[in-house]
């Protein structure tokens, strides 16, 4: 599949010298990046791999997983798009995995594409416990986002859910309703306890009593809708 | 369960059975060729690697599955049936996110490379040159997009015939002046379902007018098709209809009509396509057409892994069939 090819072809494809080609071969750090990628596009044009000429330098190419949950929420997928292309500024891969890490078995798999795939690290966007982000911390540098550990020093960037919780519901405060009902997420997420008191935070502030709370599993839109057409709330 | 002792499996590799404790119990801390020893011991026991927890090395094992964007909700469902199938074969799946239209496909050489990749998944608008440049480093399969004389096996669908059957409708409910919100000309997607639109309009005796036609992006932006619609409803002699390519146009469309100040289907009727979720959610709910993604996926990584541990097989490509799903958005 992978050909040797002559540096005398290279240096037809690339339109240089054989001595040129040569030396960036030898000494890839040295040369121009113009006369690196010269070189490169040849041997791609050729069929050839550059990495089997040494001109791939270590830090390009590395790769960083993003993982998240499965079945995957449309949510994340602008925020994989945006990592992406910060990841690619700073000359790495970023590749999309989803996993629901909830099994031991899965969370083997896991850590053993992260070794496999050599990953220089990994983005966890699911729910974790503090030990099953510890693992794969320990494997490689771990980062959650849009959810948090309880417990657990791994780094995080999150939004301010109980924040925006709260302001949500002042909102609909504001405008007169008084019977506000809570659609939340699974308690396995950091985000549903948080949203959760910023919603109980805002009604305690404006009226007595609590307003019920629906507990769903998964966000599946078809099998919620029959129970908000029974459930009137105002 | 266990037909051996770690003592067995310490004398047969060589490995200390604190070691061999290791690789069953906290693998992530064992290096993989210490794992490979303790695999190849118990396969040639006769016994299964997978049954203990342990799953072949997945080194040599890992397909790329690449979209134009992320962005476009229709490929998660085609992902997620791929990556199953891919599972249960032993083989990971990761997606890359890759356009391939201004940055050529250099960059995605070079990944397949730096991954070792074993095969790969193409959902892209693709040239025949591209398209046989990766096939000349490593099996692939196209999804979604054919490139029929490049030689590489895909799984697609009837374009031209899925756009037909939802114009049809449009014109069975008695529109005449119908606009389509096409993709970009670069998709096979695109260039088929313009000509099935086509077709009914010829036979319909209907006039086709470049007006009526707009391309959108493969992101989908929202505000451009929005803008786009609203132009067109602008015209002396606006359509009464849109057949939308995606229904993330159509809910753009939709959302244009409405602040028109058009009644979405009284007065403008609209068709998506794709059957992703905001097509339920909307309101009106988007009359649009089903795509089989579980089974693109699913054919997709099937083929894939095939040339990959055959790669003397020569497979056939398919066009798989779509569906009509009438909801609120169109006029009884």
């Amino acid at each position: 599949m992978r050909k040797r090819i002559a540096y005398r072809n290279i240096a037809e494809e690339a339109g240089i010298s054989i001595s040129t080609v040569s030396r960036v071969i030898s000494n890839p750090e040295d040369s121009s990046h113009a006369m690196r990628t010269r070189v490169i596009d040849a041997v791609f044009s050729l069929g050839g791999d550059p990495a089997d000429y040494g001109l791939v330098p270590q830090s390009e190419g590395r790769v960083i997983i993003f993982n998240v949950p499965s079945p995957s929420n449309p949510f994340y997928l602008p925020i994989i798009e945006a990592a992406r292309k910060r990841a690619e500024s700073g000359g790495y891969i970023l590749l999309e995995n989803e996993s629901d890490l909830s099994s031991s078995s899965s969370m083997d798999r896991f850590l053993s594409m992260l070794i496999t795939t050599k990953a220089a690290g990994t983005i966890i966007a699911n729910a974790m416990t503090s030990e099953g982000i510890a693992r794969i911390g320990r494997a490689v540098p771990a980062v959650m986002c849009s959810e948090s550990a309880e417990g657990s020093d791994v780094p995080y960037v999150i939004i301010d859910n109980a924040g925006a919780a709260y302001s949500a519901v002042r909102y609909l405060l504001s405008s007169g309703r008084r019977r506000i009902a809570m659609l939340n997420g699974p308690s396995s997420y950091m985000y549903s306890g948080d949203r959760y008191s910023g919603y109980r935070k805002a009604l305690l502030e404006a009226v007595s009593a609590e307003a019920g709370v629906f507990r769903l599993h998964r966000v599946a839109y078809g099998s919620r809708y029959g129970l908000c057409c029974r459930e009137k709330a105002s | 369960m266990k037909k051996f002792t770690y003592q067995e499996l310490s004398r047969a590799t060589g490995i200390s059975i604190a070691t061999i404790s290791r690789v069953f119990n906290t693998p992530d801390i064992v290096a993989p060729g210490t794992r490979g020893k303790v695999i190849d011991a118990i396969v040639s026991m006769g016994l299964d690697p997978a049954a203990y927890g342990l799953l072949p090395d997945p080194a040599d094992r890992l397909i790329i599955f690449n979209v134009p964007t992320l962005r476009n909700q229709f490929y998660s469902p085609i992902i997620e049936a791929a990556r199953k199938i891919a599972e249960s074969r032993g083989y990971i799946l990761l997606i890359n996110e890759a356009d391939f239209s201004s940055a050529g496909v250099d960059q995605f050489l070079l990944l397949l490379s730096r991954m070792k990749a074993c095969g790969t998944i193409i959902a892209n608008a693709m040239t025949k040159e591209s398209l046989q440049r990766i096939s000349a480093s490593l099996p692939v399969v196209t999804c979604c997009e054919a490139v029929p004389d490049s030689g590489v096996p895909f799984v697609s669908v009837d374009d031209e015939a899925a756009a037909y059957n939802a114009v049809r409708y449009i014109v069975s409910l008695g529109h005449r002046r119908i606009a389509m919100i096409n993709g970009p000309m670069s998709f096979k997607y695109a260039r088929n379902r313009l000509e099935g639109y086509k077709r009914v309009l010829e036979e319909e005796g209907i006039r086709y007018r470049s007006d009526y036609i707009a391309e959108i992006g493969s992101d989908m932006d929202f505000e451009v098709a929005g803008a786009a619609v609203m132009h067109m409803l602008n015209l002396a002699e606006p359509p009464d209809a849109f057949f939308c390519i995606s229904d993330m146009l159509a809910s753009a469309a939709i959302h244009a009509a409405i602040r028109r100040g058009c009644r979405v289907p009284e007065d403008i009727s609209v068709v998506g396509f794709d059957n992703i979720s905001i097509s339920e959610m909307m309101n009106p709910s988007i009359t649009t057409i089903k795509q089989p993604v579980a089974q693109l996926g699913a054919l997709a990584a099937e083929m894939v892994i095939r040339m990959i541990e055959d790669k003397d097989e020569p497979l056939r490509s398919t066009y798989l069939g779509t569906e009509l799903i009438i909801r609120e958005s169109t006029r009884k």
